[in-house]
C-alpha cells in the first residue's frame, strides 16, 4: 500500500501523459471504502476550466487505464476509482446546499 | 424480449445533463445519468453474452433471457477487476491468449468497473455529490467503452464473454 502523496505522484503523472493536449490543473487522492466494503482510492482529476470540454471518452477512458495500470506496477492493492472535474466545479462544491445544488 | 440498446441509455443521461432553464442541473438528474450511463455498458455486456451463446436469432427464446439474467453486477465487478489489470489473477492464466485479454477489452472492463462503483454511490450515497462534468464524462467513456469492446477481436471478445459466465476456480 503506497502513501497518498506516492499514490498523488503517479496518478498525476499517469493522468498528465495521457491528457498531454487539454492539460490537468492537479489530481488528488483520498482512501476511500468502495461499494463492496474493500479498501480502495478515490483519486479526482482537476481538469482546466478552458480545455475541460476538450476531454474526449476515450482520453478519460485511457486515464483510468494507465492511473490504474501504474499504481498496479507500483505495488498499490488498493483499486483506484477515478473522477474528473473542472477547477470551476471543485470550488462549487463548498458552496452546495442541502440537497447537492448550487442553484439557487 | 426488449433488447435495451445502449445508446438510449446514453441518449437518456445526455438529456439529463442538460443545464435547466434556472441553472445547473440537479443532483438527481446527475445522478440518474451516471446510473444510466453505467446501465448502457452492463445491458451492452449482457446482450453480447446472450448473442454469443445463445444466438441473436433467438432473442425471443426463454434460454435467451435465462443466458441474459445468469450475469449479476458483482460477477460483472469481479471479472471487469481481474480484466483490467495489466497482469490478471494466475488462474486465467491458462485462457488467455497472447497479450491477455487485450487493449480494448481492458479498456472495457477499466470503465465498467468505475462506472459501477459511481453508479452504486449514485444510486444510494446521499454522501457523495456529482458534477454536470464528471457526469458528461462518465456517459461518454460508457460509450468509449461501448467502442472499444465493439472493436476487440472476435477472439478476445469471446474469451470475455465465456469467463463471464464460466469463471475459473480460484
Amino acid at each position: 500500500m503506497l502513501d497518498l502523496s506516492n499514490v498523488d505522484q503517479i496518478a498525476t503523472k499517469a493522468a498528465a501523459a495521457v491528457l498531454k493536449k487539454p492539460g490537468i490543473s492537479r489530481v488528488f487522492s483520498r482512501p476511500k471504502l468502495d461499494s463492496c466494503g474493500e479498501e480502495a482510492l478515490e483519486v479526482t482529476v482537476v481538469l482546466k476550466n478552458d480545455t475541460a470540454d476538450e476531454v474526449t471518452g476515450d482520453q478519460a477512458l485511457d486515464t483510468i487505464v494507465k492511473i490504474g495500470w501504474d499504481l498496479d506496477l507500483s505495488g498499490e492493492n488498493r483499486a483506484p476509482f477515478v473522477r474528473f472535474v473542472t477547477e470551476g466545479e471543485l470550488e462549487a462544491w463548498s458552496s452546495m446546499d442541502a440537497n447537492g445544488d448550487t442553484e439557487s | 424480449m426488449a433488447i435495451l440498446n445502449p445508446d438510449h441509455f446514453f441518449d437518456q443521461a445526455r438529456r439529463l445533463v442538460r443545464p435547466l432553464s434556472a441553472g445547473a442541473p440537479r443532483q438527481v438528474d446527475l445522478r440518474r445519468a451516471i446510473s444510466g450511463a453505467y446501465y448502457g455498458v452492463f445491458h451492452f455486456a449482457l446482450t453480447a453474452l446472450a448473442d454469443e451463446f445463445v444466438g441473436k436469432t433467438k432473442r425471443a427464446s426463454s434460454r435467451y433471457a435465462l443466458v441474459y439474467r445468469s450475469v449479476d453486477h458483482r460477477i460483472f465487478r469481479d471479472l471487469c477487476s481481474e480484466a483490467k489489470k495489466p497482469t490478471p489473477a494466475a488462474r486465467y492464466a491458462p485462457y488467455l491468449p497472447k497479450h491477455g485479454f487485450g487493449p480494448h477489452i481492458q479498456a472495457f472492463a477499466a470503465a465498467a468497473k468505475d462506472l459501477q462503483e459511481w453508479r452504486h454511490a449514485a444510486d444510494y450515497d446521499p454522501q457523495s455529490n456529482f458534477t454536470t462534468y464528471e457526469a458528461r464524462l462518465a456517459i461518454a467513456s460508457a460509450e468509449s467503452a461501448v467502442m472499444r469492446f465493439r472493436r476487440e477481436t472476435q477472439e478476445r471478445r469471446r474469451l470475455f464473454l465465456t469467463l463471464f459466465i464460466c469463471p475459473p476456480r480460484p
